[in-house]
């Protein structure tokens, strides 16, 4: 076990490195001086221009760009955006918005997904099932902007039930809205899976075994079918929970919410590489280590699978 | 119906039926209607007796147990007759009456191992499951609520035999064991007699009282009487694991299913099926997914222990021989009815319905012999293989001290460990003969028919195949070797594509080989449908549609569609019924002295050996361990292992078939 898992923290390294290469010279590729870009329609002086090249070391070639950057890196140093704000600032003044709403998307979808899926599982071909199976239709095929707008403007304008809009107000309050559009679509796949399973499962041959046993219908749904089918919803929650984390820059750019994939979007408009790559590195990492966690949770839901 | 009478009245008359069922009649909706599986089945089961129904899969007799037992599958249910278990009438239940009655007074042994434990709890987690479902209490305070009579403490008749030994106590009373033997000479003896004799959770008082008397406890009854008051629930589970004969029973019910063998799982769901000690024990088809030998273990455990219970057995097989082994009484089912039933012996002896004079004939047993067909009798006095053969014989595959060693990760990180799963083993397989490798599971013998296949590289050793060592083929030839040696496996309902049509399976190696055109191929699958006896019309169909006999005689027609030289079939009848695997046997005889085909047949099942093998290799634990013709085997086995197998053979004391019998 704590070899699988140093093996895991080691398989890191040149996913780490790989990701952040890919990165960084995606942005270093694209068109446009981010230079004269801070000049705007002036632009900028070329002494001062060439004393900025400089300063963030855009006149050396890109290869040693990019070892400087992993230098700062490994020092905590993650650098200055162009806008002159430490990188390290923005991203710890961003992440625990983005924490929360994750985190709040995350448990919505997993109660009412699970919730949902095992009473349609368990009464596969009746009503409930064939309702929830049209709505997670609808949910799926129905873009997320236009449930955020739609939300926001039944839920927040009409009724009034909670701002449209969340702003420098952080709160399990004003948060409660986007995370109920951020978790909607995975509630949809999270009740589809679950439902799946569990009918596959009731009919499996130790949940007759237990029947056989005499245990009640409830335990034996709880213990032999729920169990069970947790171990494909999990694997899905877990990928879920990486991308949650990685900010959801539509939601959050509609209902603003100063989270991490609204300061994402505001770095790559203004081409600010230093920050776009420091941000996304930070996402991976937290990816990778969902995942890894995902993992390990594999182990506990299912002992058929053994770290060696 | 009756209200006079309880179930434990009933249990101590034995000539009242415990289970009585007439007219029961189980039907099943599908999308294409109303399907009655069970039409009128009469069955009667009196208290400890055991009574088999026998029949082909689709009979209805899995269908007719689960009705008792209030298992169907949503789509089914009883549509007619009745169901009278202890004089009370349990036909149509309430749910909570049929949880009440599952497990403490009927309980289950399910059919296949591998897919009847949860494979995320702990065997001990789903034995203690139906102690607890059952409300069996194990301590003694639990024991003396559920008895009065347990009250008193001078009991010593069988009433005491409810309170179990319990860990703590086998602990203390070994320690007094051995302070009392002290320095005597037999003392370590004692002590490891007095370990091994006193099972937790299952040795009762008085049996303890009796061991502890006879190793020489001082005081020993009181000793015993004071200690053993009864063990914990986890205690009792072990004590049941240890009755259902699992060895080291406290540390395996610590382990998952994923850990144990076939064996040991059937063993788990044994005692599951045990736990709350039910009157009747529905075992269906409780050993057929297992080994001969590990079958044979376990049937004779399951008599030994039901008849000491006193449980009544209802025992679901397709085996005649199997049946008529472990049961008084027969009943025979054929598509949904009763067409026999009566005491075991009679029905051997005098099988009335046609059906059952052809499972009677067509049994596989040690009496019965090589299939014959004209070509082969006609060649009859033909050379034999063997080591001493001085004759050149024509031999199309030659192994040579073929050895496979595989490498398992070890449980460091980077190391390993090796396991030797063939161990230097030579055969030869002769031109136009049955060469059959016989052993258990995990003694190799698949391991060496994916070598002769050359799907497996050997670790050392080699293998010629008409004079070529398989080993030297460049990428072309190997393509070439393919076309001559074909395989049929074990499972008809893995080794066809369910996408793919019957057609289309069967087409697939010739287009693979650009054997002629879509025309001519088209011709030849019509004519190999033919060979195998499949009307030409199933070939637009797929194979869930069709039956387990009728995909393996598709396997077959694939096998034979490139004409190759050498069939290996690795359990290619295994998971057959009876009647169809006696079928696929005559069917591969036939095919054989028509094409002049040469078979390596892989098999468990000693009983297929003798009616399709001319030459036979007994393999134990990677080894060849006996190797002779097949009469000689049968006739004269020289190692204890060969006759360990041949012992295991189900019906092996009773001579079936006795027509052909010599």
């Amino acid at each position: 076990m704590a070899w699988y898992v140093a093996r895991r923290v080691m398989q890191l390294i040149p996913v780490f490195l790989g990701a952040t290469l890919l990165i960084y010279s995606l942005v270093f590729l694209l068109p446009g001086d981010p230079i004269q870009a801070l000049g705007g329609e002036r632009g900028v002086p070329p002494a001062v221009a060439d004393q900025l090249r400089a300063q963030y070391n855009l006149d050396k070639p890109f290869i040693v760009q990019y070892l400087l950057y992993l230098q700062g890196l490994f020092s905590f140093d993650l650098g200055v955006s162009f806008s002159g704000r430490e990188i390290s600032e923005i991203i710890a003044s961003a992440f625990p918005t983005t924490f929360q709403l994750a985190i709040m998307a995350l448990v919505i979808e997993t109660v009412l997904g699970v919730g949902v899926g095992l009473i349609a599982g368990l009464r596969k071909g009746g009503i409930f099932d064939a309702t929830f199976l049209i709505v997670s239709l609808l949910v799926i095929a129905v873009p997320i902007f236009v449930i955020g707008f739609v939300f926001q403007f039944l839920f927040g304008v009409q009724l009034g039930w909670f701002p449209p809009t969340v702003g420098s107000d952080v709160s399990f309050y004003t948060l409660m809205l986007p995370a109920i559009v951020l978790g909607s679509v995975s509630f949809a796949y999270v009740m589809r899976l679950t439902r799946t399973t569990v009918a596959e499962n009731l009919g499996a041959d130790y949940v007759r075994t237990a029947t056989a046993k005499g245990l009640s219908r409830r335990r034996v749904v709880s213990v032999h079918v729920l169990r069970n089918s947790m171990i494909p919803v999990v694997t899905f929650l877990g990928v879920d929970l990486g991308a949650l984390m990685g900010g959801a820059v539509v939601t959050e750019g509609i209902f603003n919410v100063p989270g991490i994939g609204n300061a994402l979007y505001t770095a790559i408009k203004a081409q600010d590489s230093p920050a776009v790559v420091s941000i996304v590195t930070v996402l991976v990492i937290v990816f990778l280590i969902a995942n890894l966690l995902v993992d390990l949770l594999y182990a506990v839901l299912d002992p058929r699978i053994r770290y060696a | 119906m009756s209200t006079e009478s309880s179930s434990q009245f009933v249990a101590s008359d034995a000539d009242q039926p415990l289970l009585e069922v007439r007219d029961l009649e189980v039907s099943f909706s599908t999308s294409s209607g109303e399907v009655k599986a069970v039409k009128g089945a009469d069955l009667t089961v009196y208290p400890g007796q055991t009574v088999a129904i026998v029949g082909e899969s689709g009979s209805g007799k899995s269908t007719s147990a689960h009705a008792v037992i209030g298992l169907l599958p949503e789509n089914g249910s009883v549509t007619g007759g009745t169901i009278k278990f202890a004089g009370r009438d349990i036909t149509h239940l309430k749910p909570k009456e049929a949880e009440a009655l599952r497990g403490s007074e009927i309980g289950l042994v399910p059919q296949d191992p591998m897919s009847n434990l949860n494979p995320v709890w702990r065997i001990g987690y789903q034995v203690k499951e139906s102690l607890k479902a059952n409300n069996v209490k194990t301590s003694r305070a639990g024991r003396q609520q559920l008895s009065g009579a347990l009250v008193s403490e001078e009991l010593t008749d069988h009433k005491d035999d409810d309170l179990y030994l319990g860990s703590d106590a086998k602990k203390t009373l070994i320690a007094e064991l051995t302070t009392a033997l002290g320095q005597s000479p037999d003392a370590e003896g004692k002590l490891a007699d007095a370990d091994e004799r006193l099972a937790v959770g299952s040795s009762t008082r008085a049996e303890v009282r009796v061991i502890m008397a006879e190793l020489g406890l001082p005081d020993a009854e009181n000793r015993v009487n004071s200690l053993v008051t009864g063990g914990s629930i986890d205690d009792r589970v072990a004590g049941l694991l240890a009755e259902a004969g699992l060895k080291d029973a406290e540390r395996r019910a610590r382990q998952y299913p994923h850990e144990f063998s076939g064996g040991m799982r059937q063993r788990a769901l044994i005692a599951i099926g045990l736990a709350a000690r039910p009157q009747l024990l529905i075992a269906d088809e409780p050993t057929s997914a297992l080994d001969v030998t590990v079958q044979r273990t376990i049937l004779d455990h399951l008599a030994g222990l039901t008849s000491e219970l006193g449980t009544a057995v209802l025992f679901i097989t397709h085996d005649l021989g199997l049946a008529a082994e472990r049961a008084e009484h027969l009943i025979v089912m054929y598509r949904g009815n009763v067409v026999e039933s009566g005491p075991a012996r009679q029905i051997l002896d005098a099988p009335k319905h046609p059906y059952t004079q052809r499972l009677v004939s067509s049994a596989p047993s040690l009496a019965s012999r090589r299939i014959q067909s004209e070509h082969a009798a006609a060649v009859a006095s033909g050379t034999e293989t063997g080591d001493s053969s001085s004759a050149p014989a024509d031999n199309i595959i030659v192994a040579k001290d073929l050895t496979k060693v595989f490498r398992l990760p070890g449980k460091r990180p980077g190391s390993h460990t090796n396991f030797t799963a063939v161990d230097s083993i030579s055969f030869e397989l002769e031109r136009g003969k049955t060469l059959a490798l016989v052993g258990e599971s995990g003694s190799g013998k698949s391991t060496a028919a994916n070598m002769a296949l050359n799907l497996l590289e050997p670790t050392s050793g080699s293998i010629t195949f008409d004079g070529v060592d398989v080993s030297t083929l460049g990428k072309k030839e190997l393509f070439k070797f393919r076309r001559r040696v074909q395989p049929i496996f074990q499972n008809p309902y893995g080794s066809l594509d369910p996408m793919f049509s019957i057609y289309r399976s069967i087409e697939e190696p010739l287009r693979v080989h650009k054997v002629g055109d879509a025309k001519s191929r088209e011709a030849r699958v019509r004519e190999l449908l033919d060979l195998v006896s499949l009307p030409q019309s199933m070939m637009r169909r797929f194979p869930n549609e069709l039956s387990g006999g009728q995909r393996q005689r598709v396997a077959i027609a694939r096998a034979l569609a490139l004409k190759p030289e050498v069939i290996v079939c690795d359990e290619a009848v295994s998971a057959l019924d009876v009647l169809v695997q006696a079928q696929i046997l005559t069917l591969l005889n036939d095919l054989q002295a028509e094409f002049g085909l040469s078979y390596l047949f892989i098999t468990h099942d000693l009983a297929v050996v003798r009616q399709i093998a001319d030459s036979v290799c007994v393999m134990q634990n990677g080894k060849i361990v006996e190797a002779a013709a097949t009469d000689e085997v049968f006739d004269n086995p020289k190692q204890a292992y060969t006759r360990e197998l041949l012992a295991a053979i189900p019906g092996a004391s009773l001579s079936i078939g006795g027509g052909m019998a010599s």
